[in-house]
């Protein structure tokens, strides 16, 4: 059994835009969204979807055009049908859309529907597309193209159209969290981040003509993100939002009352400056990463322990590993992550 | 604006006002000496404002808190000495001096407005601009805002200007060439008086010589006064070094952080035997990445506060220094007024009284320096078309203000030409009263700005029953919330409280000079825990 990569691209903006939408439906808005572990970026596919033993996979093509007509809904389809007629097994064959012109659909309120929802003209349209598309590429077997395998192919893929602007997408990340949502500007520049680390995996090497013989030895090639680093980086941003010019963390103000009142206001710019310096300092950021998580989950499983508490359970060495970091800014830094997350 | 709730106190005792409402207040006693100023200054003060308690009370001794609402929504601060508490629906805020507190309100709460001061635009302190809507019992002059002196009154109306969106004051061409050659003679006048003056640096000096043969015991008294000044210069000295050194670890945090956010790219490998690059090396971890820890708004928007709070601390650092200069011209003149014999002024008459001179008047000229140098900074900013508006904004002031002041007292023949009266032109007893009452009133008809107008006693220096009815009448039709003051004869008990209008606030049962007691206790130190604040 071997898989060969074939038909990667680069993408302008609003394709790109669209992946990450892609990304963020995967991630957020399936009833599976939690066993979506890896987002393996133009890989198989637009995006693949992984669960975290990487042995089912999602695979998704999107398509950015706002109006697209039944036969380039067929052509988009290719690089689906491609997958499912090689030896892996893809779990759902997903194509995401900008929009759809308005004789596709019979019903127009549905938004994720597979091809029952598909007016039988429209579908002979797709059908057509999709044949005229897949004779044109090399990479899938003429022999394979039949009748019998296109129709089975299409009683599997699944139709979503984008329906949300970024930022609403981007809410839905911290959908826990609802006292923390911040303004669209925010949402936005995080929404874009994301997309510009998506984007900048495909840059990462040249994967054309690659032979692979499980799914995942995709992810040895780092064309991938996980779930769990946007959801950090994502709460980050908005946790962290200029830290000097927010006042304190209420959670803070039992460590602050123990300490002498003409020294109150240096120990806060002294913590405020280590945080600014760990968010400035790009070169240890896998370590501030590793300390967020680990204070993240910390205040998650422990909602009730205090700063001090929660400060003995954080591992030293992930401390020593982040030079801008003391034993106050830590606290300090968890006041901001426990006050961020649970008021 | 709405004040909701007034509180003073410490642990032993407090009083808490509550029953403020949001229209016409009258806080009334049968005496003096029941709380009345306390409480409107202790609101002042905690919003800022310059003390100007009654000297009895040591107002440092205690926390000065005040809820208060804008746009529907609720803040608490509370201040004690130099130090602020605010709480927001989102954050507790400390700030350890006026300048941090006006930045962030201004940023968070309402813009305030901004003035030239000094050559520079800074945003105005609580002290000059709550008496757009605040009158304090004592320190009233019609020729100059009250608590003049970092402020002037010139300044309250470019505030006045700025507040109504109509920018800074203007001059005329021939005004601007008159400046000029105003401030190159005035520099000319102030380095001849410079040379002077060095006797004054010179190592004999003359007041040391004065002070050695001046009478024993009236030194000692002196001795003991300047001591007291020197202790103050010393401890504004302290604060001055305290905010310079917040001040210079932020910059420096500043420079850090600009060095940090740069990647750092390791040599590359070379074989030493033929120099060639063409190594290849296996990495013990796969090729990973991250995203990076922040983006560059957030850095961008880090930076500027922390700009923001370097500018906040330079601000402190300037204003503690004018009170450092105002403690040493005061030291001087106590110097200055030693008793001196015959002969020492015979023989040091011309050194002394020549260089002190000089003295104050390189001050003088300094100070003249700076008004001219601000009037033509703002002024190259500033359009014709401004200055015609500015122009009407104080007529419109102006002739409502005489308007207001004919109505409370038809009889009176003072002339009323301008926002503030010359300095020659007084108004005094109940003149003055009805004077600023009428300048309140006109200034939020002008501006129809909606904070809370404070009159403490209104009805100062005898203002009649008639007059007090029309000023009532005049106030009940804004619709600002109002909180007055004013001590009632035995006669004129209950007066207040048949008025619909009017939320009568009694304090006849307060025991005199006594207000604070541990009635309040509890409830204070519930208010004071909101925001963090503990007593013990």
């Amino acid at each position: 059994m071997s898989y060969i990569v074939k038909s990667t691209e680069r993408l302008r903006k609003p394709g790109a835009e669209m992946e990450t939408k892609a990304l963020l439906y995967l991630m957020n808005f399936r009833e599976d969204s939690d066993k979506i572990h890896y987002f393996v970026v133009d890989f198989f596919n637009d995006l693949t979807g992984m669960d975290r033993a990487s042995s089912k996979l999602w695979d998704m093509q999107s398509k950015g055009a706002s109006n697209s007509s039944p036969n380039s809904i067929g052509r988009e389809l290719v690089t689906l049908y491609k997958n499912y007629l090689s030896d892996f097994t893809f779990s759902y064959l997903i194509l995401f859309l900008g929009g759809v012109s308005n004789t596709v659909r019979i019903d127009n309120s549905k938004n994720v529907f597979g091809i029952e929802n598909i007016r039988p003209q429209a579908l002979i349209k797709v059908i057509e597309g999709l044949k005229e598309e897949s004779d044109t590429k090399t990479y899938i077997d003429s022999s394979k193209i039949t009748t019998t395998s296109i129709n089975n192919f299409l009683k599997d893929v699944i139709f979503v159209i984008d329906d949300k602007s970024p930022c609403e997408y981007v809410k839905a990340i911290i959908k826990d969290h609802p006292c923390i949502i911040p303004e669209e500007k925010v949402l936005n520049a995080i929404f874009n981040e994301i997309r510009d680390e998506q984007s900048g995996k495909k840059n990462s090497h040249v994967i054309e003509g690659l032979v692979i013989s499980t799914s995942d030895e995709a992810l040895n090639y780092y064309r991938h993100l996980t779930n769990n680093e946007i959801r950090l980086m994502t709460l980050q941003r908005i946790i962290n939002r200029d830290p000097v010019a927010q006042g304190l963390p209420l959670s803070f103000m039992p460590i602050l009352n123990q300490c002498p009142p003409e020294r109150q206001k240096d120990m806060i710019d002294e913590c405020k400056g280590s945080l600014c310096r760990a968010l400035f300092n790009k070169n240890t950021a896998q370590s501030f990463w590793s300390i967020f998580e680990q204070i993240y989950f910390l205040v998650l499983n422990n909602p009730t322990d205090d700063v001090q508490h929660l400060y003995r359970k954080v591992d030293s060495t992930l401390i020593y590993n982040c030079p801008d970091f003391d034993t106050l800014s830590v606290k300090y830094f968890i006041s901001v992550v426990k006050d961020g997350i649970q008021t | 604006m709405i004040i909701k709730k007034i509180a003073v106190g410490n642990a032993e005792e407090s009083f808490v006002e509550d029953s403020l409402s949001e229209g016409f207040n009258i806080i009334s006693s049968d005496d003096n000496n029941k709380g009345k100023t306390i409480i409107i200054q202790s609101l002042m003060y905690a919003l800022g404002n310059e003390p100007a308690f009654p000297k009895s009370f040591s107002y440092k001794k205690y926390f000065h808190y005040v809820e208060f609402e804008v746009d529907e929504i609720t803040y608490y601060i509370c201040r004690r000495n130099d130090g602020f508490v605010l709480k927001t629906p989102s954050a507790l805020m400390m700030f350890d001096n006026v300048s941090e507190l006006k930045r962030y309100w201004t940023k968070n709460i309402f813009v305030l407005p901004e003035i030239y001061k000094n050559e520079m635009l800074r945003i105005v302190d609580p002290v000059l601009f709550l008496q757009l809507f605040f009158i304090g019992q004592d320190k009233k002059t019609t020729n100059n805002i009250s608590n003049a002196g970092y402020y002037n009154k010139i300044d309250f109306i470019n505030m006045l200007f700025n507040f109504c969106g109509l920018g800074f004051p203007h001059l005329s061409s021939e005004d601007v060439l008159i400046t000029k050659k105003q401030i190159s003679q005035l520099k000319e006048e102030r380095d001849n008086l410079l040379k002077q003056h060095k006797i004054l640096k010179s190592s004999k000096t003359a007041v040391n010589y004065l002070s050695a043969i001046s009478d024993k015991t009236s030194f000692d008294e002196k001795i003991k006064q300047l001591n007291k000044i020197n202790d103050k210069i010393a401890d504004l000295r302290k604060e001055r070094n305290i905010a310079a050194t917040r001040k210079a670890r932020w910059e420096t945090t500043l420079k850090e952080l600009r060095s940090l956010n740069r990647t750092i790219d390791c040599g590359e490998l070379r074989c030493m035997e033929c120099d060639s690059t063409n190594i290849s090396f296996s990495r013990a971890k796969k090729s990973s990445y991250a995203f990076d820890v922040s983006n560059v708004d957030m850095r961008n928007e880090i930076i500027g506060s922390i700009n923001e709070k370097i500018a906040s601390y330079n601000e402190e650092i300037e204003k503690v220094a004018s009170l450092i200069n105002k403690e040493q011209e005061y030291l001087q003149e106590l110097m200055s007024d030693d008793n001196i014999s015959l002969e020492s002024i015979v023989a040091y008459k011309n050194q002394i009284f020549g260089s002190s001179d000089a003295e104050l008047k390189i001050k003088e000229i300094d100070s003249q320096l700076e008004i001219l140098n601000n009037s033509l900074h703002s002024n190259e900013i500033s359009t014709k078309k401004e200055k015609e508006q500015q122009d009407k904004l104080i007529d419109a002031i102006v002739s409502l203000m005489i308007a207001a002041y004919t109505t409370i007292d038809s009889n009176s023949n003072s002339i009323i030409d301008g926002i503030f009266t010359k300095r020659d032109e007084l108004f005094s007893g109940s003149e003055a009263t009805v004077f600023h009452l009428a300048k309140l009133y006109s200034i939020q008809k002008n501006t129809d700005h909606n904070f809370p107008l404070v009159v403490d006693s209104f009805r100062a220096e005898d203002l009649s029953t008639p007059k007090e009815k029309i000023v009532l009448d005049l106030y009940k039709e804004l619709k600002n919330q109002k909180i007055f003051t004013t001590t009632l004869k035995t006669e004129e008990l209950g007066k207040y409280d048949n008025l619909s209008y009017i939320n009568s606030i009694d304090y006849k049962e307060h025991v005199p000079s006594k207000m604070l007691n541990d009635l309040h206790n509890t409830e204070f130190k519930k208010l004071l825990s909101n925001i963090l604040i503990e007593l013990n």
